[in-house]
């Protein structure tokens, strides 16, 4: 079941989500075409970004022709559709991660997979919800280099690290009395990035 | 749109005036005589105030667990139509809901540990004795073919020095912020003022009555997915049942403990009329003890119940921590996005304390347990579970990491000992330093529970009649 998706971490911090969805030739084109878009300008990336459930979303297209094949002796397919691949790890429970992704990102969301056969919009949620079910594919492996780690997790420790070697080169041969001062200071600056982590 | 003759008591507005109550649980062996059951109880009871000519002396309402609507002869169409969470029930909901170790369901109380609740009856007195005539009256109606499941759950507002009170046993004034909910008055009573979800322009819009009710649209004006057939589920909704132990001599030990370290954090030093266990308190629940907001009084209580704050100008948390509990459990504006995040995690809640008051100082008779009653209701059990796992159990949403809530969370196993920390945020205005409780152990413990489901009027009587097709 898809909405019972889970990694061996439980609930999961990072959850994979891919759903394939099959696009006209036409709907190709403009999908290459919005994607070079996003790239380029970087306003919808910062809206994924902010919401720190996601560690990525990547969306990829597959001509009908340019699909990896095993080994040379297996026959090519005729396929009538080229494939729009939407691919993607989240953490906490499926419901409400395409609930936050459809309330707040459904303009790009709309734009991308308009294109695809039988699309029916980010909102209202439940039909999209109906379409990815129909549409998602259990990923048997997935590859995660922190995956007793969130988005958050990582930025806090990134942050956290520079704090903690900007105060080490910068307290050479201070007094005990600035020493603490100093501490105290960078203590504020990363006080709400020592959150417990590791699997959950 | 909202009728409320066909709407059972105790969803849109609390039973305040009630102080006591009895919930009784019941399993049905013959469904003939459980329909009988029902139709008697709702010739004689008003099971919603719309329907009252004069105020009674008691309430009474009804709901069923999927266990019990199956036992009640509802047909197979129609059950599959019922949300995988109210199939499986509570307690098979453990790994997601956090009902582990000293919680899971094997140490649970009875009925919950050994049965499986089929139907939830909820009596409600003005008075003591008007509730325990009521709860006889109602057990010399019942049928051969039910049994009561023993023992029942008495509840009520905790008496503190020979006063109720709307406390719960932490200390903390309770019952005070709930959603406000389109086309409900705003005020659940004089002193109450329910909130709504914020808006992008930082104020609050009243919630769709679809967030906890079945059959009207909800948040993006959408329908919670219906059982069917429609009758039994519109105006209908799901209720989480919790029995959540509260261990007070423990919660009071643990700020002790922590109450000089505190203190040192806090340059000058307190108050003189605020003691250090007092502020830490607040800290941990994000209300003072007599249910002022500290996001408006950050430095004392302000005897002030107002409830339409937010926390969005507090980003770091120095006046309401981030991990604080009634931030985590309805963050408003602080996950920002113009509420988007958070809007379909709202829950009514109607919960009442059980067992006697534990005067400060005192110690605790042995036997003698305390708790609360927690009852939420919601158009989808997804509602509860995601506050449940990703707010109390989880601290990722508040950049708080693992870290669960400090008082009604988990505790995970942390360098080897199961506890929590929390992250009480420093204050750059005044000096006051960070400060991190660790070893924070458990204080609240799930001793039961189960999922219902809250039948309209309408719905009672087709379950009634016998005559549900899906
Ligand atoms: C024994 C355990 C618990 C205690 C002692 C407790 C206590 C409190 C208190 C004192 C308040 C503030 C008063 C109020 O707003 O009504 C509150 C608010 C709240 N609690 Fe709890 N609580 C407990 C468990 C839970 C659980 C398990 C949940 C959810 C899964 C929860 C959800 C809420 C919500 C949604 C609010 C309202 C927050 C707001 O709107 O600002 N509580 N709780």
């Amino acid at each position: 079941m898809a909405d019972r998706a889970r990694n061996q971490y439980g609930s999961g911090k990072a959850v994979t989500f891919n759903v394939i969805t099959p696009m006209t030739r036409f709907g190709t084109w403009i999908v290459w075409a919005l994607l070079c878009i996003f790239d380029r300008f970087k306003s919808t990336q910062v809206t994924a970004k902010e919401l720190a459930f996601l560690p990525f979303v990547h969306w990829v297209i597959v001509k009908r022709d340019n699909f990896p094949k095993v080994s040379d002796g297996q026959p090519a397919e005729a396929l009538h559709y080229d494939y729009l691949f939407f691919l993607s790890t989240f953490n906490g429970p499926w419901g409400p991660y395409i609930e936050a992704f459809a309330d707040v990102l459904y303009k790009p969301l709309d734009l991308v997979w308009f294109w695809s056969v039988g699309y029916p919009f980010a909102r209202p949620v439940g039909p999209l919800k109906a379409y990815i079910q129909r549409n998602q594919i259990e990923s048997d492996h997935s590859y995660s280099a922190y995956p007793g780690a969130s988005v958050r997790d990582v930025r806090a420790a990134l942050d956290l690290r520079n704090e903690v070697e900007k105060l080490f080169q910068n307290s050479n041969g201070l007094s005990p009395e600035r020493f603490a001062a100093e501490f105290d200071r960078m203590l504020i600056s990363v006080q709400n990035k020592l959150g417990t982590f590791g699997p959950t | 749109m909202l009728n409320l003759t066909n709407i059972q008591g105790n969803i849109l507005r609390g039973y305040a005036s009630f102080p006591h109550a009895q919930f009784l649980f019941f399993a049905i062996d013959n469904a003939d005589d459980a329909k009988a059951f029902i139709r008697r109880l709702l010739d004689m009871e008003a099971v919603t105030p719309a329907l009252w000519r004069a105020k009674p002396d008691a309430t009474l309402n009804i709901a069923f667990t999927f266990e019990g609507l199956r036992a009640l002869g509802v047909p197979a169409e129609s059950l599959a139509t019922f949300p995988s969470e109210f199939q499986e029930g509570m307690k098979h909901r453990a790994d997601e809901l956090g009902d582990i170790d000293e919680s899971s369901p094997e140490h649970w109380d009875d009925p919950w540990r050994t049965h499986r609740v089929h139907m939830l009856i909820t009596i409600y007195g003005r008075t003591e004795p008007a509730l325990a005539a009521h709860c006889q009256r109602l057990r010399d109606l019942l049928p051969n073919g039910m049994q009561e499941l023993k023992p029942d759950q008495p509840a009520g507002q905790l008496q503190i020095d020979g006063k109720l009170t709307r406390k719960e046993h932490f200390g903390f004034e309770d019952g005070l912020s709930n959603p406000a909910v389109e086309g409900v008055p705003d005020r659940d009573s004089k002193d109450r003022e329910n909130v709504g979800n914020p808006d992008d322009k930082g104020r609050f819009r009243k919630i769709p009555l679809g967030e906890f009710l079945l059959g009207h649209p909800g948040d993006g004006g959408e329908l919670a997915p219906m059982p069917l057939p429609h009758l039994l589920a519109h105006d209908g909704t799901y209720l989480v049942f919790r029995k959540l132990e509260q261990d007070v001599v423990r919660f009071r030990r643990y700020l002790e403990q922590q109450a000089d370290a505190f203190a040192r954090a806090i340059p000058g030093g307190l108050p003189p009329d605020i003691t250090a266990q007092d502020f830490l308190a607040a800290k941990m629940m994000g209300r003072w003890q007599d249910g002022s907001s500290l996001i408006n009084y950050p430095e004392r209580p302000g005897k002030d119940r107002r409830n339409t704050f937010g926390y969005a100008g507090d980003p770091a948390g120095a006046r309401c921590p981030l991990g604080a509990h009634v931030r985590r459990a309805n963050p408003r504006d602080a996950l920002g996005f113009g509420g988007k995040t958070m809007s379909r995690h709202r829950l009514i809640r109607r919960g009442i304390a059980y067992g006697k008051f534990l005067p400060r100082g005192e110690e605790p008779e042995s036997q003698e347990t305390r708790g609360i009653i927690f009852i939420a209701l919601n158009s989808g059990f997804d509602q509860f579970e995601f506050v449940q796992q990703k707010w109390m159990n989880f601290g990722d949403d508040f950049e708080q990491g693992n870290d669960t809530d400090p008082i009604a969370g988990n505790r995970p196993v942390i360098g080897g000992r199961r506890s929590a920390q929390m992250m009480i945020p420093g204050d750059e205005a005044s000096g006051r330093r960070p400060f991190i409780c660790f070893d924070i152990p458990r204080f609240v413990t799930t001793r039961g529970g189960d999922y219902f489901f809250v039948p309209s009027l309408a719905a009672l009587g087709l379950l009634a009649s016998g005559r549900v097709v899906a």
